[in-house]
Parts: C-alpha cells; sequence; structure tokens
C-alpha cells in the first residue's frame, strides 16, 4: 500500500487535498481540503490506534499482543495523545 | 538480548520482573550473609561479617529508599506512574550488584583489604604484593561496572514507568538517586 505523505517535503508544513476524483465516471473535485487528524499521524501511529479499537481499548490485551510491558503500552498512547492534541492546535 | 540486559521494563510484564527480581533479592541476601558482604547504602558495599537478618534488612532499606524517591520523582513528572513499577525497577537494577559478594569467596578481599593496611605510607606503595593487590584491582574495575550497569536499568526503569523524556527527568532521577543513596545510608547506620 502506497504511503500518504502528510507533510510537505519540501518545507515540512502539513499538506492538504487539492483534488479528489471517482475511479467510476472519472469526475474530478478541487478545492482545498485539509487532511483528518488521525491521516496526520504516522503510519506506525495510526496501526497503533487501529489494534486499540480492536482489543476494545484494552492496554493490557494490547501489551500482550505487542509483547511489550503495559507502562510501555500506555506510554506509546500517551505520545500519540499529545501528537493528536498538537495537530488539533495547529488546525 | 540488549533488551534483556538494559531495557527489561520496557517488555517483560511487572509479574515476571516482580518474581526475578524478588527471587534475585532472596539470592543476594543469601550470598551476602555467607560471603560476609553488607550492602550499607543504596551504591556503597563493604566486607563485614553480617547475619542473615542484617543483610535482609539492608536490602530491603535499600529497595524502600529507591522506591520511595524514584516514586515520588516520577509521580512529579507524570501522574499516572504506578508503584509497582518503581518496586520492580528497583528490584531489578539491583541484581547486578547481586554479584559482587562473589569476589569476596573465602574472603579474599576481606584479607586483602586488611593486607593493604601496612603498605599505607607512600614509600612503601612499590612494595604491595600482586596477589594481596590483583583481587582488589579486579573488583574495582568489575564494581564500576556493575555500578554504571545497575544505573543504566534504574534509568531505563524509571523512563518507562514515567514516561520520563529530556533533561529535567534527567535531573530529577538524578537528585532522587542521590537521596536515595544518603537515606539508605543514613537508616542502615543508625537502625541495623
Amino acid at each position: 500500500m502506497k504511503k500518504l505523505p502528510v507533510n510537505c517535503p519540501s518545507c515540512e508544513s502539513p499538506l492538504v487535498a487539492s483534488q479528489l476524483s471517482c475511479s467510476e465516471c472519472e469526475t474530478v473535485i478541487s478545492g482545498s481540503y485539509s487532511l483528518p487528524v488521525l491521516l496526520q499521524l504516522s503510519k506506525e501511529d495510526q496501526d497503533f490506534i487501529f489494534e486499540f479499537i480492536l482489543t476494545s481499548g484494552s492496554l493490557k490485551k494490547m501489551a500482550a499482543k505487542m509483547e511489550k510491558s503495559y507502562p510501555t503500552v500506555r506510554n506509546k498512547l500517551d505520545d500519540i495523545l499529545e501528537k493528536i492534541n498538537n495537530l488539533k492546535q495547529h488546525k | 538480548m540488549k533488551t534483556l540486559l538494559f531495557k527489561p521494563f520496557e517488555r517483560y510484564t511487572e509479574q515476571k520482573l516482580l518474581v526475578t527480581g524478588s527471587i534475585s533479592m532472596a539470592i543476594g541476601v543469601i550470598l551476602t550473609y555467607v560471603l560476609n558482604c553488607r550492602f550499607v547504602g543504596a551504591f556503597q558495599m563493604i566486607f563485614d561479617d553480617t547475619t542473615i537478618i542484617q543483610s535482609l534488612v539492608d536490602i530491603l532499606i535499600i529497595m524502600s529508599c529507591l522506591t520511595l524517591f524514584l516514586f515520588i520523582a516520577a509521580k512529579f513528572i507524570y501522574k499516572k506512574t504506578r508503584l509497582i513499577d518503581i518496586i520492580v525497577t528497583a528490584l531489578v537494577s539491583f541484581i547486578p550488584f547481586y554479584m559482587l559478594p562473589v569476589f569476596n569467596i573465602n574472603d579474599i578481599l576481606q584479607k586483602s583489604t586488611k593486607e593493604l593496611r601496612n603498605f599505607v605510607l607512600p614509600e612503601m606503595v612499590n612494595q604491595m604484593p600482586l596477589d594481596t593487590l590483583l583481587p582488589l584491582v579486579a573488583f574495582s574495575f568489575f564494581g564500576l561496572f556493575v555500578l554504571i550497569w545497575s544505573i543504566v536499568l534504574l534509568y531505563n526503569g524509571f523512563k518507562t514507568a514515567a514516561n520520563a523524556k529530556g533533561i529535567k527527568a534527567i535531573v530529577i532521577f538524578g537528585i532522587a538517586l542521590v537521596l536515595a543513596d544518603i537515606a539508605s545510608r543514613y537508616l542502615i547506620f543508625h537502625l541495623n
């Protein structure tokens, strides 16, 4: 799967979606749409959130699944929350 | 291997770490008793005759001081820190120190230290017998290695428990460690 770029490779600013197209009828919509906060996270962080939902939000289950200790998984979640809060503030 | 030796707190559950640390502590108490060593501070060991109760109390005081000061420091940095994570940090990070009493088999180091006292004058330094000096030099180097290893373990455990980052966390950790060492020395000296 292709990785969605979220930051400009030239100046590091957040990218916006400027064109959306329908693969069926080839309709193209142009504009300036900000990417949702979750999509602006790294692939690793997105995978973590996905796993978090799949384990019904149980950090203990996640720790067992990831073969990490509970505080390591909790720290990772806290770091992601901090990133999300920062992204929301900069919006 | 690197994770096992330096960052076990990132991977292993608190139950596994608690069992490992407690068993190691029991072995440490027996070793210090059998091999005539005492931990008289978080980072200080002496060669002296001891009882099993004294050995146990010494180590329990050190564990309590490390836990107390590191927990206060960790709570200051991160409100969600759990006590169990700090307890296992103290227990596991002390494991390397339990290897040190082995150097005193047959009271080698105790005898060497006593013998060296006969060569305290500067003009007598060159007359020190090598077989007396060698065990002490080997012990010093290994002791330094063990001290660094233990502090790395302590910091990694603290970092994981308190989600600590940056210079501020290192400074707070350092202060907590010094206070734990001073408190444990004071308590062992006065209570045990």
